[in-house]
């Protein structure tokens, strides 16, 4: 509708980000640089996807929703827990804590910017109002926490001995955007439900995080003792 | 936002005096019927806009109307149907400068007429009233305009068909028919009846006559020509330009392009020119419109008295002749006008009593309201007389004795076929075909000519049209979207803000509450 | 118009004097379905009839009488069309009535029973009697006599009645009753066939009087009781072994049965036979058992006497001094074989043809007899072969002796002539005459002898190459040899040749052919030729006199003659160029031409015309300017005869017209020619003094009619020659003039006028004139009074006067008919017209000598006629179709006619208060109606003509139109398709090519004959934009409409899991494993590596674990 709209659109989606890094106690630990690495890493980890998707399913043209191949080509997302684990143990430094924060922070910050930037400055600047761009911008706030959830996850499954206990919420973070999509078709949600939806679901993996977290706190601090 | 394809009013211009609505563009903010519409696009459905008087609206310089009507035209009830031929009345007679839009009410209409009622309407009370300045959204309608102008070098084509006798001597029937449509909306009226049943009258005709002229033995002694004319709803344009080159001898370029030979049939002396239009409604006879009442032993004469001896044996109807002085300023009222200007005899055959009779160009001229049956026995009603006078068969019927019995048709049941009927119904009667058109002109006339083809010679010509003006763009795509005010703007800011703060606060406290809760968590579960 | 109406008359003739008035006989005209046109009765008193026919077509004339009467013939076909039929030649339908029913019945007679009616002995009629035993038979009025048939089983008692017909059916009483029965005998041969002329003798006790039976007394025979005396011979049976005797008297006999014929006779069995006659016909049955017969023995028709005859290899005997043996017990179908035997000789066989009841054998003759004899070998050791040639039928026979030079032939019995077979070779003798006839010839011997003989050729100047052949007599060339001047024959055998020389017709020799003698003598015989000069080939097609001379030295020239058609070569002294001229009554192409000698070919001549000439004795009158005009198929020409050669003209014809009749005619103005005209025939040759004419001066003649008739015309006739006539015509007072004539006596004058009648008088060229009785007669309508057209008028000589006068003739329209010259006495009259009625229908007049009788008949409408046209659409007539009118209502009533040029019908003879059906039935050709709009009136006629029915032909033909419409607005982006249509299996249609924003295609006019079309679209340049799509559409309605819906050929492509894509998680899943447990994967790979260690290099391992 207008040039405003596109500001308050762009705002309401990477402001987030800022006000996580500047106020959540991360740039004490760690410098924006990090995340600026942890972003590369994002963009290096999509073009190794990129390129083994383009392997297996070489007829990505395809239309239509069908949810077998939509779950394969979701479960390219375990690339992104590799590349954000790399990232974590040696991009990184600092505490765990710090790292998978500030990983997920920058990761999360580009994955943004990479599927929103466009859509917004294309959308947001068109005339006519819809409130789909704001959804949009919603959407990355969602998306930060299944970010540091994940990033948190990646870190913890290499440490904890209970992985039986990580992997499955991993499982959620990691095919996120397969369970939106599914949802999408089968439920026909569209619009805030839709928003709701995702919201929901990012802070389910945040709470499960948090407990598979405290449980791996404890196993840790009694390995301390 | 949606997206729609609308109709736009008829624009023309004969002899200076311009008709309909002056451009096409559209890009202004809808408002309801009622409201000011200056640079504004007025948004109403066809049952308002009838009940309000528009007169000083249509005086508005810029702007633009769009009038949903019903998208259904065939099922109007009878109420409606005459509400809306006082509509057609009512925008058949709008001069404006307005872009004049008419769109099938649909769904999407229902939305944009939503938005724009509620935007109109006095809210009760002051808050909402603020409320709704804020945020009710308003619609902005803008056009697409990709149909291009009208170029000027755009000529429509005459189809002639021609059946020869063999005898360059022979004397010639002709039957006219334009084959263009108007009314209030052209792009919307497939004018099924005023002109679709004359132009599948002719194709019939030809089908029909076509086949004593394949042998020698059965061939009549008279040329028959069947003229399918360009721009007829534009003062028959079409006519005026054959019958120009008719009596100038073609020396124009045109017939050199269409591979006809210089002399084509100007030497073809026309016995009389039979102009067919209308005539697929159910009214159980039909008139004869001539200048004035043709003299005893003329060919009129003759014809109209077959008519009515067939028309007296079996499908019992009513043949009437009705003479209307011609004026040679005004408009033509009927084809025939123009070859009686140019002293040749013709005449025009149709169910429409007056030339102005609403039915005429409306845009209820659709298909479903022909009458298939009715339009047979009339063509084959046309067929028998047309065969009779150029077989100089007896006149009324085989022989006059009172002794002498026998079966009086000459076609037999089955010569007018009606499976071929509805096929020309089909191809050429129900798409609007206004001259405005030039795709759809195009694709008419080259169907034509290969209809033509297939059953004589056909020969085409370009129609330069004189003292009259065609406007393209009859169609267009419309696009509306939802528009919110200006200010709503900053409620959205106030929004993103409000949500930035309380992201903030939780940010802040993110870290604490985390520890927290994975301290209680370990306390409590393990 | 005059309606060509044509009239059948004729009358009904009875030999018997019949009166017809009571027997009200009529005469009908029938079309072949037996629909009755037209119905007439015969005229009383002289049994005329005549009926008039509207339409030429088929009829059949039928004579209704009382039952019982019989015509001959009881009807006539006639086709009546104008020219060359019955009724319009005028000829007469006679009726004869022939006959009168004669009937009757035979009591207790099954039916069945042959009767017939003979007239002292010649069968007039037969018939065979139906159940009850009724019979009728016809028969012209005479007496007859009424029997049983042959092959009647029974016989009637009193073998025949008389009865007499006069002119009336007859009825024959008293009825018949039966008496005798059948007797039928069958002989028969062993293998079943019937035995022919087998003679059959009765034995009775007393004698039977039956028409072809002769009994006469027997003094008894082989086992026949003496009781039989009488003996009687009842016939012989016929080829089929039969024979059948009617009427025999019930009793007992017996019967034998015998052939014998010359030295050949045929023994039967049972032979004799007992029969009993009584209530039935009875049967008797003979079987041929064996025959004798006799054979002879010839050679060549002469009878060998002594020579012995074998029969089935067994010896039957010696032949007699005729040479014939007799052989007995020969049975039919027994192989028996008979031959003859002698030394040197072989006869024929003969097979012994025994099929009863002939016995048939052949002569045996002698085949062969043998020819023995010794040849010499020649000295170069090759035996000659010797030639046998019959004298008779000159065939020859090449034999080739035996190594030791022996021979032995047999030939068949005849006069030989024996010859060494090479001519040349020197066996002697040359000729042998040898007789074979009546016994073998044994002891014949040949030996050698051999010289050379040499030809001489002695010519002007250098000898061209020839040839010289040697030819023995007889023509069979024995050696030809090519040189110049010396020929020399190597090794000839004696004998008399002759040479012949041919030089191919260059030069003229003495003698062209010499004799040549080559005997036992030592010298060797040489001839020679002499060259007198060079020749010439010509050929004159037509006799001439040939003159040539030297074209530079003119005295070297010659004549001769051709007869003309022959090639002839003529001896020039010298070779060069030669003028040859012509002379004779030919014309010719060239009558002199040049000629180079020598040249080979002939040199061609043919004549063109003939001259043919005669003379006119004009007794030297200078003045008669005569000519001679000549009359022939090519036209006249007129000569000039010339005055001073005495009348003697000469004229050329060409041999073209040879076969031509001409008729020369001479004319003078003065003179007068005997014969008057002469015809000659062009023979293609010339012709002298073909034609003789004498001539004198002609005399006038004066000639007179009393009582003076003005404008009579007067011809001469030349007695002897019709083609001169003279003619004249009589002034006011009667008087004409003729000539020139030379004797009045031999010219037959004649004068003719309408009305009146001349009489020659004594004197030649003078009349008597009468003027004749008149008889006029005029038709009028009743009504109006106007002269009837067409009325077909009958006048018949009643009783009195000429009563076999007869003229019908049908009059234009003046409707007016002068009879002149009428024999006084009674007339019938009568006017015939279609659609109208006389009264009353025959009137009779009675004329008187030189009286002028007027008679006016009146005619009353009675049917009427039905006027129209019938036209093709483009306006044209349509000629020559028949328009039927039939009225059911009014028995099958029928008339039709035929459209003239102009298209225009009239129907006529249709009766009031009928509805008739008015429609095109077929073409005059019989081709089925052209379709017609509209298809019949339905006119219910009332007393007055119909007009105005007009038919117009309109089309026939079925058609169907196929209408395409292809879906291209589906597919924007395709700016043209092709469309291909084709019929059952695929045989090209037609191929079109459809332009955007064009999307119908028509193909019009296809026969609506159910044939199947394919219509396919396909995109017209390379890029596919869409699949090519067919559809189908069968020709059977007015329209068919084909959809071709086009669909873009991007097909939505599914999702195609493949293989791989399955393997993207397990693969991720194991990656992200390795990743998260690195440490425990290296220890694995570790382990993984000692493993592999110890298990591939055991011996290495072992040895370090000893060292340990």
């Amino acid at each position: 509708m207008s040039f405003f709209h596109f500001i308050n659109c762009f705002a309401l989606a990477f402001a987030p980000y800022f006000i996580v890094y500047k106020y959540s106690g991360i740039n004490e630990y760690s410098s924006i640089w990090k995340c600026a690495t942890a972003s590369g890493g994002y963009l290096l980890t999509q073009l190794a996807k990129l390129l083994i998707i383009a392997t297996f399913f070489p007829a990505l043209d395809s239309e239509g929703f069908s949810i077998v191949p939509e779950f394969l080509k979701s479960s390219a997302d375990i690339i992104d827990v590799i590349g954000l684990h790399l990232l974590m143990t040696n991009f990184l430094a600092g505490k765990g804590e710090v790292r998978f924060v500030v990983g997920g922070l920058g990761w999360g910050f580009a994955h943004s910017v990479a599927h929103r930037l466009v859509l917004l400055w294309v959308g947001a600047r068109g005339t006519a109002f819809t409130w789909r761009w704001v959804q949009t911008s919603l959407d990355s706030s969602a998306d930060l926490l299944v970010i540091v959830s994940l990033a948190c996850l990646t870190w913890m499954i290499t440490r904890t001995p209970n992985k039986f206990l990580v992997s499955p919420i991993l499982a959620m973070c990691v095919f996120s955007t397969f369970v939106y999509q599914t949802v999408q078709h089968t439920f026909s949600l569209y619009g805030w439900s839709l928003l709701a939806f995702r919201f929901a679901y990012s802070i389910a993996t945040a709470i499960l995080t948090v407990v598979v977290y405290s449980a791996n706190r404890t196993a840790s601090t009694r390995k301390n003792e | 936002e949606t997206e729609f394809h609308a109709y736009r009013l008829h624009q023309y211009e004969i002899s200076g005096n311009i008709y309909g609505c002056k451009n096409y563009r559209v890009s202004y903010e809808a408002v309801s019927l009622g409201a000011r519409t200056l640079r504004r696009t007025m948004v109403t459905t066809w049952r308002d806009l009838l009940t309000t008087d528009v007169d000083d609206m249509w005086a508005l310089s810029t702007g633009a109307v769009l009038i949903f009507i019903p998208d259904n035209l065939d099922e109007l009830n009878d109420i409606d149907r005459k509400a809306f031929i006082d509509l057609e009345a009512k925008l058949l007679s709008a001069k404006t400068d307005l872009a004049v839009y008419v769109a099938p009410f649909n769904d999407d209409a229902v939305s944009i007429l939503h938005d724009v009622n509620t935007r109109s309407e006095k809210a009760p009370t002051a808050l909402q009233h603020l409320l709704q300045s804020l945020s009710g959204n308003t619609i902005s309608i803008t056009s697409s305009d990709q149909s291009p102008e009208l170029p000027p070098s755009y000529k429509p084509l005459n189809i002639v068909g021609r059946l020869s006798s063999g005898d360059r001597a022979a004397p010639t029937i002709a039957f006219v028919a334009h084959y263009d449509t108007q009314s209030a909306v052209p792009g919307v009226s497939p004018g099924a009846d005023s002109n679709g049943s004359g132009i599948v009258a002719l194709l019939e005709l030809l089908a029909v006559l076509s086949k004593f002229y394949d042998s020698p033995s059965t061939r009549p002694p008279y040329n028959i020509l069947f003229i399918w004319t360009a721009a007829g709803k534009l003062n028959y344009q079409g006519t005026r330009h054959w019958i120009d080159e008719y009596q100038k001898g073609f020396d124009s370029a045109d017939y050199a392009k269409s591979g006809l030979s210089r002399k084509g049939f100007s030497d073809d002396r026309v016995d009389l020119a039979i102009c067919i239009e209308a005539i697929g409604r159910k009214t159980g006879g039909f008139f004869m419109h001539a200048g004035k009442t043709p003299s005893e032993n003329s060919v009129a004469a003759q014809l109209l008295r077959r008519l009515k001896y067939f028309s007296s044996i079996s499908p019992k109807k009513n043949i009437e002749l009705v003479t209307k002085k011609i004026s040679l300023t005004t408009v033509s009222a009927w084809e025939h006008e123009k070859f009686n200007i140019k002293r040749m005899p013709a005449i025009t055959l149709s169910t429409l009593p007056s030339p102005s009779d609403p039915a005429r160009n409306s845009i209820l001229d659709l298909p479903s309201a022909l009458d298939e049956d009715e339009l047979i026995d009339n063509i084959r009603l046309i067929g028998e007389a047309v065969l009779g006078y150029i077989l100089d068969l007896p006149e009324s019927g085989p022989s006059s004795d009172s002794r002498v019995k026998s079966e009086a048709t000459m076609l037999s049941k089955d010569a007018v076929d009606k499976q071929r009927v509805h096929h020309f119904i089909r191809q050429f009667a129900s798409r609007p075909r206004p001259v405005g058109d030039q795709r759809a002109t195009e694709s008419i006339t080259s169907n034509l000519a290969s209809v033509a083809a297939g059953y004589g010679n056909v020969f085409k010509s370009a129609v330069t049209i004189t003292d009259a003006k065609a406007f393209g763009v009859t169609q267009n795509r419309l696009v509306a979207e939802r528009v919110k005010p200006a200010v709503f703007e900053l409620v959205i800011a106030a929004g993103v803000f409000t949500y930035l703060s309380a992201f903030y606060y939780i940010a802040t406290h993110s870290q604490n509450t985390i520890e927290g809760t994975v301290a209680a968590i370990r306390k409590s579960i393990f | 118009a005059l309606a060509n109406v044509y009239s059948c008359a004729g009358s009904v003739k009875s030999t018997s004097p019949v009166d017809y008035s009571q027997l009200k006989l009529q005469v009908r005209l029938l079309t072949l379905e037996g629909h009755m046109k037209h119905e007439e009765e015969v005229n009383p008193s002289n049994g005329y009839f005549m009926i008039p026919v509207y339409n030429k077509g088929h009829y059949t004339l039928k004579v209704s009488a009382p039952a019982g009467y019989y015509f001959e013939p009881d009807s006539i076909e006639i086709k009546i069309d104008g020219k060359t039929d019955a009724c319009s030649l005028n000829e007469d339908l006679v009726f004869h009535l022939t006959g009168f029913s004669v009937r009757g019945t035979v009591d207790g007679a099954a039916a069945g029973l042959p009767l017939v009616l003979t007239e002292n002995g010649k069968q007039i009629a037969e018939t065979k009697t139906e159940d009850g035993g009724k019979y009728e038979m016809r028969a012209p009025p005479g007496k007859y006599e009424v029997s049983t048939g042959a092959g009647a089983s029974e016989c009637i008692s009193k073998g025949k009645t008389s009865v007499e017909v006069k002119n009336a059916p007859v009825v024959v009483t008293p009825n018949f009753k039966i008496s005798g029965y059948q007797l039928e005998v069958h002989t028969r041969t062993e293998s079943m066939n019937p035995f022919v002329d087998a003679v059959m003798t009765l034995y009775a006790t007393s004698s039977i009087d039956l028409p072809n039976i002769k009994c006469v007394g027997s003094e008894g025979s082989l086992n026949v009781p003496s009781t039989h005396n009488v003996k009687c011979s009842i016939g012989k049976t016929d080829p089929r072994g039969r024979l059948s005797v009617a009427c025999v008297p019930s009793g007992e006999y017996y019967l034998a049965a015998s052939h014998v014929n010359g030295p050949k006779s045929i023994n039967f069995s049972p032979n004799p036979q007992k029969v009993v006659v009584s209530q039935a016909a009875s049967e008797a049955r003979f079987v041929a058992q064996s025959a004798t017969g006799r054979v002879r023995v010839t050679s060549k028709d002469l009878p060998l006497s002594g020579v012995e005859v074998l029969v089935n290899e067994k010896s039957g005997g010696k032949t007699d001094s005729q040479g014939y043996l007799k052989i007995e017990n020969l049975k039919e179908d027994e192989h028996t074989t008979i031959t003859a035997k002698a030394p040197n000789t072989q006869f024929s066989t003969v097979h012994a043809n025994v099929k009863f009841p002939k016995v048939e054998i052949q002569d045996v003759t002698v085949q062969k007899f043998d020819i023995c004899g010794q040849v010499e070998k020649s000295e170069n050791g090759v035996l000659g072969k010797l030639t046998f040639t019959r004298k008779d039928d000159k065939r020859s026979l090449e034999i080739q002796p035996k190594a030791d030079g022996s021979f032995c032939q047999p030939v068949s019995p005849g006069l030989f002539t024996i010859e060494p077979t090479d001519k040349t070779s020197s066996l002697t003798p040359r000729l042998l005459e040898v007789e074979v006839l009546k016994n073998a010839v044994t002891n014949l011997r040949f030996t050698h002898f051999k010289t050379n003989a040499n030809v001489h050729l002695s010519c002007i100047g250098a000898c061209p190459t020839a040839t010289v052949s040697l030819f023995l007599p007889g023509q069979t060339l024995v050696r030809s040899v090519k040189g110049t001047d010396v020929f020399t024959f190597e090794n000839i055998g004696p004998g008399t040749y002759s040479a012949r020389l041919d030089d191919n017709g260059r030069g003229c020799w003495e003698k062209s052919e010499m004799t040549l003698v080559v005997e036992q003598s030592n010298t060797q015989p040489t001839i020679h030729f002499k060259q007198n000069g060079f020749a010439a080939q010509i050929e004159i097609s037509h006799p001439a006199e040939i003159e040539w001379s030297n074209a530079d030295k003119k005295q070297l020239n010659g004549k001769t003659s051709t007869k003309g058609g022959e090639v002839i070569s003529i001896c020039v002294p010298t070779s060069g160029v030669y003028d040859v001229s012509l002379g004779s009554c030919y014309k010719f192409e060239r009558q002199q031409f040049k000629l180079t000698v020598p040249f080979d070919g002939v040199h061609k001549e043919k004549a063109v015309a003939a001259r043919i000439s005669g003379t006119i004795d004009l007794e030297n009158d200078k003045n008669a300017a005569v000519s001679i005009r000549i009359k022939s198929s090519a036209g006249d020409r007129e000569i000039q005869v010339p005055a001073l050669d005495n009348g003697r003209f000469t004229f050329e014809e060409p041999l073209a017209s040879s076969g031509e009749q001409l008729v020369i005619v001479p004319s003078s103005k003065l003179r007068l020619f005997e014969p008057t005209s002469k015809s000659v025939t062009v023979t293609g040759k010339c012709i002298e003094n073909a034609v003789k004419f004498n001539s004198f001066r002609g005399i006038f003649l004066d000639g007179s009619i009393k009582p003076a008739v003005e404008k009579a015309v007067v011809k001469a006739v030349l007695k002897k020659d019709k083609d001169v006539v003279i003619e004249a015509i009589s002034n006011k007072d009667g008087a004409f003039k003729i000539g020139p004539v030379k004797r009045v006596e031999d010219y037959d004058i004649t004068a003719t006028l309408d009305g009146f009648k001349f009489t020659p008088t004594s004197t030649p060229g003078h009349f008597q004139s009468v003027k004749l009785s008149q008889l006029s007669i005029k038709v009028v309508d009743e009504v109006t009074n106007a002269p009837l057209d067409g009325v077909l008028l009958s006048l018949v000589g009643g009783k009195g006067a000429g009563s076999d006068y007869r003229s019908n003739n049908v009059l234009d329209e003046t409707a007016h008919k002068n009879y002149v010259a009428l024999a006084p006495g009674e007339y019938f009259v009568r006017a015939i017209l279609q659609e109208y009625k006389f009264s009353p229908s025959t009137s009779t007049i009675v004329v008187k000598e030189g009286q002028h009788e007027n008679v006016v008949l009146k005619g009353k409408r009675v049917s009427f006629s039905a006027y129209g046209k019938m036209r093709e659409m483009s306006g044209d007539a349509m000629k020559d179709v028949i328009i039927e009118a039939l009225s059911e209502g009014c028995d099958l009533h029928q008339s039709e006619a035929t459209t003239k040029e102009d298209g225009t019908y009239r129907i006529r003879g249709l009766l009031p208060d009928c509805e008739y059906q008015v429609h095109a039935k077929s073409y005059a050709d019989g081709s089925p109606a052209p379709h017609s709009f509209p298809r019949s009136f339905t006119v219910s006629m009332t007393a007055e003509d119909v007009k105005g029915l007009e038919f117009m032909a309109t089309i026939t033909a079925k058609t169907t139109d196929i209408a395409v419409e292809i879906g291209m607005d589906t597919l924007p982006e395709i700016q043209s398709v092709r469309v291909v249509i084709t019929k059952n299996n695929n045989d090209h249609v037609q191929v079109a090519s459809v332009v955007a924003p064009q999307h119908l295609h028509y193909l019009v006019n296809l026969p609506r004959d159910g044939v199947e079309y394919a219509i396919r679209v396909e995109a017209e340049k390379p890029p596919q934009a869409f699949a090519a799509k067919t559809v189908r559409v069968v020709a059977d309605q007015a329209m068919k409409v084909a959809r071709v819906p086009l669909t873009s050929s991007k097909r939505a492509n599914d999702v195609d899991i493949s293989v791989g894509t399955f393997l993207s998680l397990p693969f991720f899943v194991t990656l992200a494993l390795v990743f998260f447990n690195q440490n425990r994967v290296l220890e694995l790979l570790g382990t993984f590596i000692d493993w592999a260690r110890n298990t591939f290099a055991p011996t290495a391992d072992n040895h370090h674990r000893k060292r340990k």
